[in-house]
């Protein structure tokens, strides 16, 4: 019990710590606002385009909104990893009675979760009066912002594989720009997935950023068991991958450290 | 401390921030070509989309290739001479102005000149592959492109400087700035001639994308003066206001107690 105690006080200190800073989610939440506009802009050109105008404007709105939603809600952990690797701070984080990896994920979940509840009712609300109507029945909607959680504490998972990362090269931004960039290719939010060729569309399939935004908001246009149930995989199989890669990672760095000196 | 000092030193900063840099061999050379790679996968999806569709609202792929060209030369430019502007709320949010007060040099060319990023290299190696590629090799074309990537790095350092001085009012905004940034960098890589009346609004002012991406195509497209006075033009509003904004913030900063040293 003591164990799960320490956790949930950087749980709520995280929690505490961004509530405070309530400005930053002010202004995460105009921002927010503002791609989701941008992007339903770009949609509608890219599928006017495509020649698939009968996509109807308002699924579209809700389906950009529940991508931006994860896109920005996952906290820049990174940078803060970063930070505390370079400067030699992760030597004071070493001695106390609670792993390093471990606090900062559950720090990094808080934030999650904080940044989730207010994005998300800034999106929804903002899609809801826009469009008149949720996207889904009610029970079906639920699903798929409980999935949304899931697939941002994957997304979170990966961005912490970036920061550690920190042990090794001198500059993680280059990870995160790679993890981005797929992210938003593989992941449809760039553009449609459809105008892709079927091989790179199979391709997405395999990778875990389908199950992190286009894949997952796609619900809406098409909620069905089948799909559903292989996107909960997907995003549990590779949160697994990714706890175990980023575990790996982190005691390799340490080791590292420990024979070479920070 | 004059405009000619201030150049000077800022250029002394900055070839000893690129030797720092380079001094790191692999890493240099290992961040520079995930920078490239990382590109040309995004260079690639337009490809691919251009292969299917041959213009979008009139441009072509020659016109996206010199628009990536400018996006990413710019962007690439303001990571080699700009490169200390990432930590810049970093350090305003924690006190870590005070060791670049005591010295009497210009605060913000010493903290923007203060580091060189090696996968600016990348970024501007794509550049050139692009427009070597894709055959932008004419003289009017280069000199245009080169004027737009000069243009489109003040805008983004301006910006980021903007971005990153919103922490001397908000308090810790890295994470917004960091986003803001980042996002201006994508916008400017979508052609801008597909946005409505309002969003190119957004686009010429909140998220001045537009000044990196539509107006240098639209050189690179065909002369005009207005389009060339509207970017050479917006390019030095935006570094004087990012100037007066910093200092005007500069006067809310309040000092760490950090103990520390800056050579």
């Amino acid at each position: 019990m003591g164990f799960l105690a320490k956790y949930l006080a950087f749980f709520k200190m995280s929690i505490l710590h961004h509530l405070r800073n309530y400005k930053l989610l002010i202004g995460l939440c105009i921002f927010q606002l503002t791609c989701l506009l941008i992007f339903a802009h770009i949609w509608k050109v890219a599928a006017a385009r495509m020649g698939t105008i009968d996509l109807d404007p308002k699924l579209l709105l809700w389906y950009i909104a529940l991508n931006e939603w994860i896109l920005i809600a996952v906290p820049d952990i990174e940078i803060d990893m970063e930070y505390e690797l370079k400067t030699g701070q992760l030597a004071y984080f070493l001695p106390r009675p609670i792993s390093y990896l471990g606090s900062k994920l559950v720090e990094g979940v808080g934030a999650l979760l904080l940044n989730m509840l207010v994005l998300g009712a800034t999106a929804f609300l903002f899609v809801y009066f826009w469009t008149g109507a949720l996207p889904l029945p009610p029970t079906s909607f639920i699903i798929t912002v409980l999935m949304g959680i899931l697939a941002g504490f994957l997304s979170l998972v990966f961005t912490m594989v970036v920061g550690i990362s920190a042990f090794f090269v001198h500059e993680v931004e280059p990870w995160r720009w790679v993890w981005e960039k797929f992210l938003f290719v593989f992941g449809g939010l760039m553009l449609p997935l459809t105008i892709y060729p079927q091989w790179m569309q199979t391709i997405a399939h395999w990778t875990p950023f389908p199950a992190i935004l286009g894949g997952r908001s796609g619900l809406i246009f098409n909620f069905e068991l089948e799909a559903m149930l292989w996107i909960l995989f997907s995003i549990m199989v590779w949160t697994s991958i990714g706890l175990i890669f980023l575990y790996t990672l982190y005691k390799r760095g340490l080791k590292m450290l420990n024979v070479e000196g920070g | 401390m004059g405009v000619y000092k201030s150049l000077q030193f800022y250029l002394a900063l900055l070839k000893t921030s690129i030797k720092a840099s380079v001094s790191l061999r692999w890493n240099f050379i290992f961040e520079m070509f995930l920078m490239l790679f990382n590109n040309l996968i995004f260079f690639s999806m337009w490809w691919i989309f251009f292969l299917q569709f041959n213009d979008i609202a009139g441009w072509t792929f020659r016109d996206m290739a010199a628009l990536m060209s400018i996006g990413t030369g710019a962007y690439g430019l303001r990571q080699i001479c700009f490169g200390g502007v990432k930590s810049l709320a970093r350090y305003i949010v924690s006190g870590g102005l005070d060791s670049f007060m005591t010295q009497p040099k210009n605060i913000l060319i010493h903290i923007i000149g203060s580091k060189s990023l090696p996968n600016g290299w990348g970024q501007l190696l794509t550049s050139l592959l692009i427009v070597v590629l894709t055959g932008l090799t004419d003289l009017y074309t280069t000199s245009m492109i080169i004027l737009g990537v000069i243009c489109g790095c003040v805008v983004f350092a301006s910006m980021a400087i903007i971005s990153h001085s919103m922490a001397f009012w908000l308090g810790p905004v890295e994470t917004l700035a960091q986003k803001y940034c980042d996002s201006l960098f994508l916008f400017a890589l979508y052609p801008s001639n597909i946005y409505s009346d309002i969003l190119r609004f957004m686009m010429f002012t909140v998220l001045p994308a537009g000044l990196i991406s539509y107006l240098p195509v639209e050189l690179v497209r065909k002369f005009s003066w207005l389009y060339l006075f509207g970017i050479v033009s917006g390019a030095l509003f935006l570094g004087t206001i990012s100037f007066a904004i910093f200092y005007l913030g500069l006067k809310r900063y309040e000092s760490g107690n950090q103990v520390g040293i800056r050579a």
